[in-house]
């Protein structure tokens, strides 16, 4: 079920297993036993931050300090898709589209399918097919999002914010939600001027905050604070290397979600219109009827 | 299933305005449309395409240069082993458009062609996506 040469570091059965991934047409049993032992190696990097903040021509930027160092990299980045048609334009390439002849580089594009959190649902496992490929770093790209969406929190050792320099005053830093998850800030376009001003509200907030964070002002045109930020990255992955405990822990969450999953997109017809029929006629309510389903396929739910 | 598209300009283009549009159409009828605008090389096409894993590759030129360029991209298929499809629109004077097809397009699209007709045409020969 892994593809021919995944394992040799053949790109093509990457991408390959990747698609499987994204259509769930995939053994989730195999998976997790030819794929999940080799990873825990990637250093992962989550960037998050509103609508052309930045997000991709940063990452763009530090996979070139990376591969200064020799470092593989991957990345994983995410565009929304159509609520109507379904359809989505991935457009985040553009920004880093010189790295598409490096051989140490594999950039992939994915649709969120709308999910909820800027992530797509089989997010964990993409990570972690690229982990076990044999990539340094892995960065994730969310959706470009607004205050709450923190998925990305889960599944990145070091979450870069990124923020506007007129990103709004000191009330809007103060909120809560994707300022509370960032290990690193960074302040985008500094070129445009007030990134000083901005900074200073930042460190301000993180001042109360425990734990390690940094904030550095970036721009690209011309480059600068890049090197900073990449240092920072490093710097950070020594103080939070999550424990494998952990990382079995949501593997395993992550592994029942599959498995729910499959079983509820294979449930019985015939079960399900008996069910429509005793709710529409009044004998049970739509909860119960669900209850009684997950009961026959052997779930027991106490509440 | 995912019906996936690669939308690029090969060679030095000056802009993309077609192949935005091109893009557009193809994302409002339901398709992952990976977009890398300009001045692609046949090199960058042919890995994105394969690290996106795209189930057709859409090519827009009018710099001229279409026969050099296609040429480059089939032969590095070729050498990839990377069996996709390819269209290819933009400005591409009708002798050479079979041509074209001798190196292994799929069909060509010129100017004033409605969008549906080449959403229709990728349509049918990826089989809607199955």
């Amino acid at each position: 079920m892994i593809p021919e040469g995944f394992f040799e570091g053949d790109k093509r059965a990457l991408a390959k297993l990747l698609t499987m991934i994204e259509d769930g047409n995939i053994d989730y049993e195999k998976f997790y036993q030819d794929i999940f032992p080799r990873t825990g190696n990637a250093h992962i990097i989550g960037v998050t931050g509103a609508p052309g903040v930045g997000k991709s021509s940063l990452i763009g930027a530090l996979i070139k300090e990376a591969r200064k160092e020799g470092k593989k990299v991957g990345a994983i980045l995410i565009d929304p898709s159509s609520p109507f048609t379904g359809g989505s334009l991935l457009g985040d390439r553009i920004r880093m589209q010189e790295l598409a002849t490096d051989d140490g580089v594999f950039i992939r594009s994915f649709a969120s399918r709308n999910s909820k959190g800027g992530l797509f649902k089989e997010v964990k496992m993409v990570v972690d097919t690229m982990d076990a490929f044999g990539f340094d770093y892995i960065f994730v790209e969310s959706v470009g999002v607004g205050q709450t969406e923190y998925d990305i929190y889960e599944i990145a050792h070091t979450i870069l914010v990124l923020i506007s320099p007129f990103g709004g005053d000191e009330v809007q830093i103060m909120k809560s939600g994707i300022m509370e998850i960032g290990d690193i800030f960074i302040i985008t376009k500094s070129d445009l001027g007030n990134c000083e001003m901005m900074k200073s509200l930042v460190e301000k907030e993180i001042s109360s905050r425990e734990g390690w964070k940094r904030v550095f002002c970036t721009s690209l045109q011309p480059p600068n604070g890049i090197e900073d930020v990449y240092n920072a990255i490093k710097e950070h992955r020594t103080v939070a290397d999550k424990n494998y405990e952990t990382k079995v822990k949501w593997g395993i969450i992550s592994a029942m979600r599959s498995i729910l999953e499959d079983m509820l997109n294979n449930i019985d017809e015939d079960k399900l219109n008996s069910a429509v029929k005793e709710v529409i006629e009044g004998r049970m309510s739509i909860y119960s009827a669900a209850k009684k389903i997950l009961q026959e396929e052997g779930i027991r739910y106490a509440r | 299933m995912r019906k996936k598209i690669l939308i690029a300009k090969l060679g030095l283009d000056g802009h993309d305005r077609g192949a935005r549009i091109v893009a557009r159409a193809f994302r409002d009828a339901g398709y992952d449309v990976v977009y890398t605008g300009i001045r692609q090389s046949p090199d960058m096409v042919v890995n994105t395409a394969i690290q996106e894993d795209v189930s057709v590759i859409g090519i827009s030129i009018l710099s001229g240069a279409h026969l050099v360029l296609i040429k480059k991209l089939f032969e590095l298929m070729k050498e990839k082993n990377l069996k996709i499809p390819v269209v290819v629109g933009g400005i591409i004077p009708p002798q050479d458009v079979p041509k074209l097809k001798e190196m292994g397009v799929s069909e060509v699209f010129g100017p004033g062609t409605p969008t549906s007709k080449i959403v229709d045409f990728v349509n049918q020969i990826i089989g809607d996506g199955k």
